[in-house]
């Protein structure tokens, strides 16, 4: 209950954050965005000492966790007009919708599996969340980018930079666990063949010089990302089925 | 640029494209299909193919640079890419694991039958143990195995534990899972004893109507832990509890209750796997790694489409 009211504040605050963005543009944002990623942070914590474990083990968790990590993101962002702020926080404010409309079984605080219980929980999910930060940040800049190119370019050049080496970052952490955890290294499973394909995607928009095409790409790659992330637990068996 | 090596290079792009592209397709098509042709195409030499093509691209490809620091930069992260894909494919290839179920005390030897070339290799559980989150024993916290390696000559005690396999090079031993084999559990009630493992036993029938209801649902500190249920005579149930083989007597409700004889034998499902290149797999996904952050994060940033462009 008391995480239900602070997810629905968030929401609320997080509507408000980036309609006052985009209308009025103040230029001093940053204290309102450590508000947000306190209300975040609070229930990460009561999850945490409930649970005892870090928070990020299963799919409701992990939107929770995903949307700390995109508003530190938008936080540390420099060089950035509010406007273009207001627009790069839409995302984050979907990821906490559906987190609060997830079913009360979903919500349910258990503890950590046996496979579940390595050092490599606190590299690989954390790399892989940046990744996928990044590449919601370029769907966003892409769209920005179309319609300001010299302004946005260096930004999604970069944020391009980083999907990639953070997404390599948890494909090969990945790996390692699994060997460690289940005996082999890369098993086609579905979520990481779908890891794989996101990441394949990202590179190929990195040597094409056509911005339509790239754009194009961009959102192929998104789709990818939300089929990883939420089609391959809730459509596909597999070893990852851990939401 | 000459018009030869301007359709090369046209060539060499379209190639990396149409090789990507099938490597995706047939990775999407795999993980949402379920077909036996595609799952075996996965794995067969179809599937290496564009991999290979991949790898020819990548390596030949800096010839189109003129100056020799664009080659140079181009080369820091691709060619890693190119080792690891390349180990990658001799790992594959190579890998090899068998699962075996180890009784306490019992060595077991590995023969040319699980094709891994342990010849003159035992494995011996000494001990096994599962490790709970509480008292109820409803969630495993982890599960571990003590065994004795005889490798080469050489004995050595270790723990395997899952998510913490034992490494003897080249090999691996992961805690895969384990298996109960209750043959006899006889309790004692009220005067009567009760085989619960017999087919023709009647259940333990309390005076008021009453009866029990017994499973194993663990095991700890070398006991199995069963639960009682104590059910009503409409099959509602009235209570739950505990108890394990190292209790002769246990209280369940009010009804006291002694285990007087118990058969079990508790065993734990090693895998072992055979992976000769996975160290050199690791050092090379590290150096791919720093390769990738070192040409992305620089503070002199080099524009390798810009690059590649002027120099093509």
């Amino acid at each position: 209950m008391f995480e239900n009211i602070l997810l629905a504040s968030l929401l609320i605050l997080l509507v408000i954050f980036s309609y006052c963005m985009i209308v009025f543009k103040p230029k001093k944002y940053h204290i309102y965005l450590i508000i947000l990623l306190m209300i975040e942070l609070t229930i990460l914590l009561v999850r945490f000492l409930i649970s005892g474990h870090i928070p990020f083990a299963n799919i409701y968790e992990s939107l929770i966790f995903f949307s700390f990590i995109y508003l530190l993101k938008l936080l540390l962002l420099q060089n950035l007009d509010s406007k273009s702020i207001g627009f790069l926080s839409i995302p984050s404010l979907v990821i906490v919708f559906i987190a609060l409309l997830f079913p009360a079984e979903g919500k349910v605080v258990s503890p950590l599996m046996p496979a579940l219980r390595s050092i490599w929980l606190f590299i690989h999910v954390p790399s892989i969340f940046i990744g996928y930060v990044s590449v919601f940040f370029l769907a966003v800049l892409t769209i920005l980018r179309s319609i300001n190119n010299s302004k946005f370019k260096t930004l999604w050049n970069n944020e391009l930079k980083s999907s990639i080496f953070f997404l390599t970052l948890g494909i090969i952490t990945g790996a390692y666990w699994g060997d460690q955890s289940w005996g082999r290294f890369w098993s086609w499973d579905p979520k990481e063949s779908w890891a794989a394909i996101t990441w394949f995607i990202l590179v190929v928009v990195m040597h094409v010089k056509n911005r339509k095409i790239q754009n194009l790409l961009i959102f192929v790659a998104l789709f990818a990302l939300l089929f990883t992330y939420f089609g391959v637990t809730y459509l596909l068996p597999g070893l990852h089925s851990y939401g | 640029m000459t018009n030869k090596k301007l359709y090369l290079y046209k060539a060499f792009k379209i190639a990396f494209y149409i090789t990507t592209s099938i490597i995706i397709v047939l990775v999407a098509l795999s993980s949402l299909l379920v077909n036996e042709k595609l799952q075996t195409l996965l794995r067969s030499w179809y599937f290496i193919l564009p991999w290979f093509l991949l790898v020819v691209l990548t390596i030949f490809f800096p010839l189109f640079f003129k100056k020799r620091n664009s080659r140079k930069e181009y080369i820091i992260i691709h060619y890693p890419f190119i080792v690891l894909i390349i180990l990658t494919f001799l790992s594959f290839n190579s890998i090899r694991s068998a699962s075996f179920e180890l009784e306490k005390n019992i060595p077991t030897s590995f023969d040319n039958q699980f094709d891994l070339g342990l010849d003159d290799t035992s494995l011996t559980l000494k001990n096994f143990d599962i490790e709970y989150y509480d008292q109820n024993f409803n969630d495993i916290k982890s599960y571990k195995s003590e065994i004795i390696i005889e490798y080469e000559g050489k004995k050595k005690t270790a723990v395997v534990e899952v998510s913490k396999p034992v490494r003897f090079y080249p090999y691996t031993v992961y805690q895969n899972s384990w298996a109960f084999y209750i043959s006899d559990i006889v309790i004692e009630f009220d005067g009567a004893e009760y085989d619960l493992f017999s087919q023709n036993e009647s259940p333990i029938i309390t005076n008021d109507g009453n009866y029990f209801e017994f499973h194993p649902i663990g095991y700890s500190n070398s006991n199995i832990i069963y639960e009682w249920n104590l059910i009503s005579a409409v099959g509602e149930r009235l209570e739950k509890g505990n108890f394990s083989s190292a209790d002769e007597l246990f209280i369940a409700n009010k009804y006291k209750l002694f285990l007087i004889e118990e058969n079990y034998i508790v065993n734990s499902i090693l895998e072992v796997s055979y992976n000769p290149f996975g160290p050199y797999l690791a050092v090379s996904s590290v150096i791919f790694l720093l390769a990738m952050f070192l040409q992305f994060f620089r503070k002199k940033e080099i524009d390798s489409l810009k690059e590649e462009s002027e120099n093509v």
